[in-house]
């Protein structure tokens, strides 16, 4: 396979970008992560950063994301909301998969959020819809459906005009 | 797109809009229907009702068949969701963030025990090394003391000199094959001479 150097390539494989679970909340904008790349109590935070970020910014590809290495005495996970509000996360000495649970738990969309996106999407993008909002507004856009009547009329053996027509 | 195949145009019964006035209708005046005051009160208080309620049988309809829109719209709940949302999980995070630093704090604690411990033994090594160093110097100047009386000054010079003049000391030696050292530049071995014979 090409391209597949660098330290674990399988990070920028679509299979494992698309099995992240966290999709951060709406009102989440900028994420930002602080941590140290030599200590012991860093190690968990480093981990996340080397194999949960790539997942979290592609399944969230409206969010900032930021790292800022070796500025903090301890490592520590900073969201800020649109609304101003701001959640700060300590991940001192913990290790990829605790922080990744927590941040599911803590900033992450909730299951009934996501299972009502899901249907709303699937609604929508359904291609056989149409009216506002979808992809069409009216079905006489597909080729060979009946054109609207505003538009052209319609065939005379529909119309009842002909259809209920004595003959004299 | 659309087949134009079997297009027709559409031809409502009317005269095209930019053709000019028929000129048999050219100077005939509209006859204006007169309306007794009454009859247009009548009216327009039938007209005002019949709008009225099909404006709000349309909201009603709009706000049954959009729940979505409805929820978008509603920034009060929407607001009230949010930071009920919030305040949930900044109770969890907060319980989190209280149990680490607990958890940080005894390590920060026992890290900085150990470092004064290490320190602690290095300040003792260092210690230790000087004094031997000072032992060892201090041995030094008591054997160069000792020393201090077979110095040759100015004094003895004369006495020493005579004492050197008088007890030659020859450094000349040589080696036999056995590996015995023969001091001396005349001395001769005269047993193991005989010894080879």
């Amino acid at each position: 396979m090409p391209f597949m150097i660098g330290p674990a390539p399988i990070r920028r494989t679509l299979k494992f970008l698309e099995a992240g679970r966290l999709a951060l909340k709406e009102q989440i904008k900028i994420f930002a992560v602080h941590y140290n790349l030599h200590d012991d109590n860093n190690k968990g935070a480093k981990e996340f950063v080397f194999w949960y970020l790539p997942q979290i910014q592609y399944k969230n590809p409206d969010v900032q994301i930021a790292t800022f290495k070796n500025l903090t005495p301890s490592p520590f996970i900073r969201c800020f909301y649109e609304s101003g509000h701001e959640m700060l996360i300590d991940i001192d000495n913990k290790s990829k998969d605790e922080i990744y649970e927590h941040l599911i738990r803590v900033v992450g969309k909730t299951k009934e959020v996501l299972e009502a996106e899901s249907i709303s999407k699937e609604k929508k993008d359904n291609p056989a819809n149409f009216g506002v909002g979808c992809d069409r507004h009216c079905i006489c856009e597909i080729p060979g459906q009946i054109p609207c009547p505003g538009v052209v009329p319609l065939p005379m053996h529909m119309r009842g005009k002909y259809k209920y027509k004595k003959d004299v | 797109m659309i087949s134009y195949q079997n297009l027709q145009s559409v031809r409502w019964r009317r005269k095209p809009i930019w053709m000019p006035t028929a000129k048999s209708k050219l100077y005939r005046i509209p006859v204006k229907p007169v309306i007794p005051e009454e009859e247009k009160e009548e009216i327009k208080r039938l007209y005002n009702n019949y709008r009225t309620y099909i404006k709000s049988i349309r909201r009603f309809l709009t706000y049954k068949h959009s729940v979505l829109l409805m929820a978008k719209s509603d920034t009060e709940q929407l607001k009230k969701a949010f930071d009920e949302d919030f305040m949930r999980c900044k109770e969890i995070n907060d319980k989190w963030n209280e149990d680490l630093k607990k958890l940080r704090e005894e390590r920060v604690a026992k890290q900085l025990q150990e470092e004064i411990e290490f320190a602690k033994n290095r300040m003792a090594n260092l210690i230790k090394q000087k004094e031997q160093k000072l032992a060892e110097a201090e041995e030094i100047v008591r054997k160069e003391k000792q020393m201090v009386g077979t110095f040759i000054t100015p004094e003895n010079l004369d006495e020493v000199i005579e004492k050197a003049l008088s007890n030659p000391v020859d450094y000349n030696f040589a080696i036999d094959l056995e590996g015995n050292r023969i001091i001396g530049r005349e001395t001769k071995p005269e047993e193991q001479v005989s010894v080879k014979q």
